[in-house]
């Protein structure tokens, strides 16, 4: 889908469900991420927002952005009170009080809100296996409060709680890697999407909405006031993510992995790093030891793509079609 | 001017021009469609969004939502015995002529259609919506595709069976696709436009590298359409996104 240029855009849907006009800085990857994740799923949907970026600069009082409805809910329950939402609609429709239709229940939350604090609901919401969409948007820090770092956070990242100087070199850790503890949990649908590419992005979204049962979405959010880039490159930032392979854009749907960019050849390291200043104080070593890193992180996943494709080419020898691989129902009494 | 219509019961005021399928969407109101899409003109072909319209007194009359225009005092029906009895037979029959096409399948199963009642093409998903014909008319401008033979017979094919002269490999048609049986892919520096299967060629591109990282990224007509549309200069639209920022 990402071989799609100039007429495309013109084909998605021309309503705005999220208006203009809302306080996010300039530049901001996650508002265009909103726009188009909203475009995608359309008005037949319930959202809840936990605090972070999205949620402060949306909804300054008595102001909203929002043109469906919205719940705002603390950092750590975002998870926990969409599920309780898809519980309520379910009984409400088995009771009759409400007619049968189908109602994507969205949940979206920052890394913070989402790797951190919001981290056990999140899980359990998954493993309970409520029909909801889960959208994680990464911007790698604590942005929202000032440029903390989370456990989304890059290795090497400046941020205001991992300084580097003599002693650091900032962000000691490694980001956590949530989309694969996600598909580690065996639900339907997982995938990792950016707003740079819009057309990918709206496809996995519609996927995601279909699909019977949770999904998780992991976007990436450049955020050029806590990545210390110039506003004017996050669409450009967002696709050397992509092609340098620090953010592979994969999705794992029924377990099947499929990598939807796959450059061949890794873009280097240094066009995605050196437009940011957060990663400046970093010498050509630690770039290495990175580069080393990401390039392993890719090849483990492409094992895993090549593996399932496997599987795959097997159900399609028997089916005679391609189709996706469906995951046998729990025997659960469904009413 | 904002008239008043009746839909299922709800009345709401919406501009004149609008047609029932907009109208009853703002309400929520939700119609099925397969041959719609906002960016084209409504074409009426799939017949799956049907109604029923009425003055609200005399006979109601059965039209496609999509481009029957409201008027004012029209009251529609969008879930009526006679209209769900009809859209199955449409679903019946689509089924039947197409019975691998996933939305087809999915909506017909949504009105308790799995089984279709005649045998149709299992190797042939394109159920003639006609909407790549469209947007590659109406959107890009270009008409490279279009559609051959009547009746049973008719087919959605590049002119006269050949690669389209005209063709720019932007991809709109296949993103439009309902049943995705367009398929678009880039294997090194060579573009495909295929239909169903790779039997049914196209047209293929050969993709022009970019000038600072060396990938290929655009077919070379595409390069060519868009400079002339947009009067660019020879220097411009040489690197690919992702190189190019802004000023290059």
């Amino acid at each position: 889908m990402e071989n799609f240029n100039v007429f495309v855009p013109r084909l998605l849907d021309a309503r705005e469900y999220f208006s203009a006009g809302h306080r996010a800085c300039q530049g901001c990857g996650e508002t265009v991420a909103i726009r188009q994740i909203l475009k995608a799923v359309g008005r037949n949907m319930i959202l809840v927002n936990a605090t972070g970026c999205s949620e402060i600069f949306s909804s300054p009082f008595p102001q909203t952005a929002w043109h469906i409805p919205w719940i705002h809910v603390a950092f750590e329950n975002s998870a926990a009170v969409a599920s309780g939402v898809e519980a309520a609609l379910k009984t409400l429709e088995r009771k009759g009080r409400l007619p049968k239709r189908e109602i994507c229940v969205m949940a979206i939350a920052g890394d913070g809100a989402t790797a951190d604090i919001g981290f056990q609901a999140l899980s359990g919401a998954m493993e309970r296996g409520h029909n909801m969409v889960y959208v994680c948007l990464d911007n790698e820090a604590y942005m929202n409060t000032g440029i903390q770092r989370s456990s989304s956070t890059p290795f090497g990242a400046m941020t205001t709680t991992s300084p580097p100087g003599r002693l650091s070199k900032g962000q000691k850790t490694w980001k956590k890697n949530l989309p694969e503890i996600m598909a580690a949990h065996d639900i339907p649908y997982v995938a990792t999407l950016s707003p740079s590419y819009p057309f990918d992005l709206v496809r996995k979204v519609k996927r995601a909405v279909e699909v019977e049962g949770p999904a998780y979405l992991h976007v990436l959010a450049v955020c050029p006031t806590g990545w210390r880039s110039p506003t004017a490159e996050t669409i450009r930032l967002g696709r050397l993510a992509a092609e340098s392979g620090v953010f592979p854009l994969y999705e794992v749907d029924h377990g099947r992995y499929t990598i939807n960019l796959d450059p061949g050849e890794l873009r280097p390291l240094k066009d995605y790093l050196g437009i940011q200043g957060r990663f400046r104080h970093l010498k050509p070593e630690d770039l290495e030891y990175i580069e080393e890193r990401v390039q392993a992180n890719f090849e483990k996943l492409r094992g895993k793509a090549r593996m399932t494709a496997r599987e795959d080419r097997k159900d399609r020898k028997k089916t005679g079609r391609p189709r996706p691989r469906q995951v046998k129902k729990a025997a659960r009494s469904k009413k | 001017m904002a008239i008043t219509v009746t839909i299922d019961g709800r009345t709401t005021s919406v501009e004149e021009g609008t047609t029932i399928l907009h109208a009853a969407r703002d309400l929520g109101i939700e119609i099925p469609t397969l041959c719609h899409n906002d960016a084209v003109e409504p074409y009426g072909v799939c017949r799956v969004c049907i109604v029923e319209a009425s003055d609200g007194k005399g006979r109601a009359k059965v039209v496609t939502s999509c481009n029957y225009e409201v008027w004012d005092g029209l009251h529609v029906q969008t879930g009526s015995e006679q209209i769900m009895e009809a859209r199955r037979t449409i679903l019946d029959l689509l089924l039947s002529a197409h019975p691998n096409a996933k939305p087809v399948q999915d909506l017909a199963a949504q009105y308790g259609v799995t089984e279709p009642s005649y045998t149709g093409d299992p190797e042939d998903d394109c159920i003639l919506c006609g909407l790549c014909v469209r947007v590659c008319d109406q959107v890009v401008g270009v008409s490279a595709l279009g559609f051959s033979n009547r009746g049973p017979a008719r087919k959605m094919v590049s002119p006269f069976l050949d690669p389209s002269p005209t063709c720019i490999g932007c991809g709109s048609c296949v993103y439009v696709c309902p049943t995705r049986c367009l398929h678009i892919v880039d294997e090194g520096n060579k573009r495909v436009l295929y239909k169903q299967d790779r039997k049914n060629v196209f047209k293929e591109f050969e993709l022009l590298p970019c000038l600072s990282c060396g990938r290929p990224f655009l077919p070379r007509e595409q390069l060519e359409y868009v400079r002339k549309k947009f009067k660019l200069p020879r220097k411009l639209a040489q690197t690919c996104p992702t190189c190019g920022g802004p000023g290059v």
